[in-house]
């Protein structure tokens, strides 16, 4: 099928046209009508989108950025650094945040080796774990994960910097997992350790924009969906 | 919590949902997050009237993007060009305008559109549509939803590049941004044109339009990106005077309703509230019809259709047709979901709609006097988003419909006893079609199926262009309720819980293209997959669920 495009032809163009031809989606042709006015270029993918002609410094305010919903808790890190939750670590990064224990022999190693993989992915392809994104893993039991236990269970793991490894009072961690959706709905199930989410919650805290995804998916699937909110 | 005498009393029994589990997880209070969300301020009921979106109006011809079937009939083919947008409509008299993402008819200027939902098409089958959807979301959005955008139309046999595929997979980007557009082309052909062999008894009679980007619909479809789509033909012709012997003459015109149900929750400014971390299904406080809270309706003394959509994002209804003594009061059900029934459904109580599920009902107010004052009523309790856990009595108005004088042209329509008769699946085609089963579980805090998580890359079946195939549907989710929507075609319900199924969705009587399944249930389902090639999906349209990898590719090929 014959188009006319009043725009130059790219890349793009060229690959959007191989789609038609080769689609199996094209199942014949409508009658040629009027040509139109200028055809626009093709859909952009998901990442060029959003991002080129948004302002750089964009950021959300009140309600739109959640302000006062995340806690401010003091916890601390694998290095025996105390951290302010909210202050130091969300505020105005891109986080992906899970729960988890060292002592778990269920979905955590499982997870915190996929995370491993997205950690080494973000550098990739998103300039990397540190600044502008953190990973962050909470433990569902302080009492037992003190920072020598995060540091070592970190090591073994291969995490690399950027990557927070957290412990602190059990209750202020209770809020924070409540505040971030890493429940059942069922107090039974919800109590039990053993059958904690696996889920891996991630958001860019300055554009307000959250989503949850489940922590085992494939590592490239994960940067894809890390990058819908950068 | 339900007995069997409870239920009976108020219709549940054979309404398409079981016995409530004995008192075990739905009985215990879910677990809040510590900030619960404060309720919306106070709004009065019934202020306003019910808004009537108004018809979608045609564009001049475009060089379309997609392409139809060559057995379209082009040349009545109809263009459309609807744009994507952020707008303010106030959802009630009493609360500052409301920021909502719609649809808007692209003939109307920006601005004017005063409505939450989008265009209400009205169009007829084998007359094809071509629609542009131009996305003029905000660049700098913050907040909650995301900019890229991608529209399904529900209830619909499209090709799979219009049926608003979820996301990205290689060859093929179903997502658009801000300045950009997306061409969807419905055919509207009868299932089964390709070879030759079109079943005009598997016409769709009301379907809808709605976000469906993958990872983010609960939050776009919460932001308001919904709308109607109503298609007609030579049975079922929206006119009710026309008498020419094939039209069955329902309530047509002003006397066809859409009323979409939708659940919200607002702030102290009136703007929407919504919780992104949560994943069990999102409720709202405020009930919204057709975009707006609790508003009012004048009717004439006549018969009246009705086409319910149950739009939110997980809330279960139960709505019975009341007056304020709590009596309650009859209506005919119509279609379904899947089209026309074969046979009007009589003196029913109330309807259970999950999810994105249709029902049309016919109310006829010339049994009423003028004056009297009926409520569409929803008695069916729900706290969380696992399902429903009771019922109310009272239960919520939703919607007041004020009766007023006889109409001013005497009521000639008609509802017939034998609407859309179409032959059930025989029990050789049962026995030769091809069987799966797809069981749903929860996994830590996470939906999958067959154990799976939704892999956009990896269709979960293959099936064959025309094959003819059982699908077992399983919930095996620990209390929760799953609406189950499948993709392209109609299914025929064979079997609820290994029992006939109740009327309502039993094959012969009813198609569906969603079956609610709560905890346990399972149901048995035949489809006839035809025509068009390609991945499409099925899930379940709690979207917060659907969100959380509650869904599956599959591919007809």
């Amino acid at each position: 099928m014959r188009r006319t495009h009043t725009r130059t032809e790219g890349k793009r163009a060229g690959q959007w046209r191989a789609l038609i031809l080769l689609s199996p989606f094209a199942l014949g042709c409508a009658a040629p009508r009027t040509p139109p006015a200028a055809v626009s270029a093709p859909p952009l993918t998901s990442e060029q989108a959003d991002s080129p002609r948004r302002d750089p410094e964009l950021e959300a305010t009140g309600s739109d950025r959640l302000e006062g919903y995340f806690p401010n808790f003091v916890l601390t890190t694998q290095a025996g650094k105390k951290v302010r939750f909210y202050d130091d670590l969300l505020k105005g990064r891109v986080v992906l945040i899970n729960f988890f224990m060292t002592q778990c022999k269920g979905s955590c190693p499982g997870t915190t080796a996929n995370l491993v993989a997205v950690q080494k992915a973000l550098g990739a392809e998103l300039g990397g774990v540190g600044d502008k994104i953190v990973m962050i893993s909470i433990s569902l039991e302080p009492d037992v994960d003190t920072p020598a236990e995060l540091a070592d269970y970190a090591a073994r793991f291969g995490a690399g910097p950027g990557w927070y490894f957290l412990t602190g009072e059990y209750d202020e961690i209770e809020v924070i997992r409540r505040k971030l959706g890493a429940t059942d709905p069922d107090p039974v199930i919800d109590a039990d350790k053993t059958q904690h989410a696996g889920i891996l919650i991630y958001g860019n805290e300055r554009l307000g924009r959250w989503a949850s995804i489940p922590s085992l998916v494939k590592p490239e699937r994960i940067v894809s969906a890390v990058r819908q909110v950068m | 919590m339900l007995n069997r005498r409870d239920m009976l009393r108020l219709g549940l029994v054979g309404s398409g949902i079981t016995m409530l589990p004995g008192g075990k997880a739905l009985a215990t209070p879910s677990i809040k997050l510590l900030d619960d969300l404060p309720a919306s301020p106070p709004t009065t009921p019934f202020l306003a009237a019910l808004p009537t979106p108004p018809t979608a109006t045609t564009v001049n011809a475009f060089m379309s993007e997609c392409t139809l079937p060559s057995q379209s009939n082009t040349s009545q083919l109809r263009y459309f060009r609807l744009i994507t947008e952020e707008r303010f409509v106030q959802a009630h008299p009493q609360l500052p305008p409301t920021k909502f993402w719609g649809y808007r008819d692209a003939n109307v200027p920006a601005g004017s559109w005063n409505f939450a939902l989008g265009p209400t098409f009205k169009e007829r089958q084998l007359r094809p549509v071509i629609v542009r959807h131009e996305n003029n979301l905000p660049v700098n959005h913050t907040g909650f939803g995301v900019t890229t955008t991608t529209v399904h139309l529900h209830g619909g046999h499209h090709p799979a590049r219009s049926d608003g595929f979820p996301g990205e997979i290689p060859g093929f980007n179903p997502l658009f941004g801000p300045g950009q557009h997306f061409d969807y082309c419905y055919p509207l052909l009868d299932p089964g044109f390709l070879r030759g062999m079109p079943e005009d008894t598997e016409r769709p009679a009301t379907m809808w339009y709605h976000d469906h980007r993958i990872d983010f619909t609960a939050q776009n479809v919460y932001r308001g990106l919904a709308g109607m789509f109503l298609v007609f033909d030579a049975l079922d012709a929206g006119n009710e005077n026309l008498n020419d012997g094939v039209n069955l003459r329902l309530p047509s015109g002003d006397f066809d309703v859409p009323l979409v149900l939708q659940d919200k929750r607002f702030d102290g400014a009136g703007q929407l509230v919504y919780d992104v971390f949560n994943h069990d299904g999102f409720l709202g406080d405020k009930f919204l019809v057709n975009g707006a809270i609790q508003p009012f309706f004048n009717v004439k003394r006549r018969k009246y259709r009705f086409r319910l959509l149950d739009a939110s994002n997980a809330r279960f209804y139960q709505v019975f047709l009341t007056k304020s003594s709590g009596q309650t009061f009859t209506f005919d059900q119509i279609a379904t979901d899947g089209g026309l029934l074969s046979e009007t459904i009589r003196g029913l109580q109330s309807i259970f709609l999950g999810s994105a599920q249709r029902a049309d009902i016919v109310i006829d107010f010339s049994t009423f006097n003028q004056g009297d004052v009926l409520y569409l009523e929803n008695r069916l309790r729900q706290d969380d988003g696992r399902g429903p856990n009771g019922t109310m009595n009272p239960g919520v108005k939703l919607l007041k419909f004020i009766v007023g004088a006889l109409p001013a042209t005497p009521d000639t329509s008609l509802v017939p006893n034998m609407l859309r008769p179409f032959p059930a699946i025989t029990a050789a085609m049962i026995a030769a079609a091809t069987r799966r089963t797809f069981v749903f579980k929860r996994r830590h805090g996470a939906w999958v199926t067959n154990e799976q998580f939704v892999d956009l890359n990896v269709p979960q079946a293959v099936v064959p262009e025309n094959s003819r195939e059982i699908w077992t549907l399983i919930n095996n989710g620990g209390g929760w309720w799953h609406p189950i929507h499948i993709h392209l075609e109609y299914m025929r319900v064979l079997k609820r819980n290994g029992q006939t199924p109740p009327l309502n969705e039993r094959d012969g009587r009813a198609k569906k293209d969603i079956v609610n399944l709560g905890p346990n249930e399972s149901v048995e389902a035949f489809f006839h997959f035809r025509d068009y090639p390609g991945p499409f999906v099925f899930h379940c349209h709690n979207v917060e669920h659907e969100d959380m990898f509650m869904m599956a590719r599959y591919d007809v090929s």
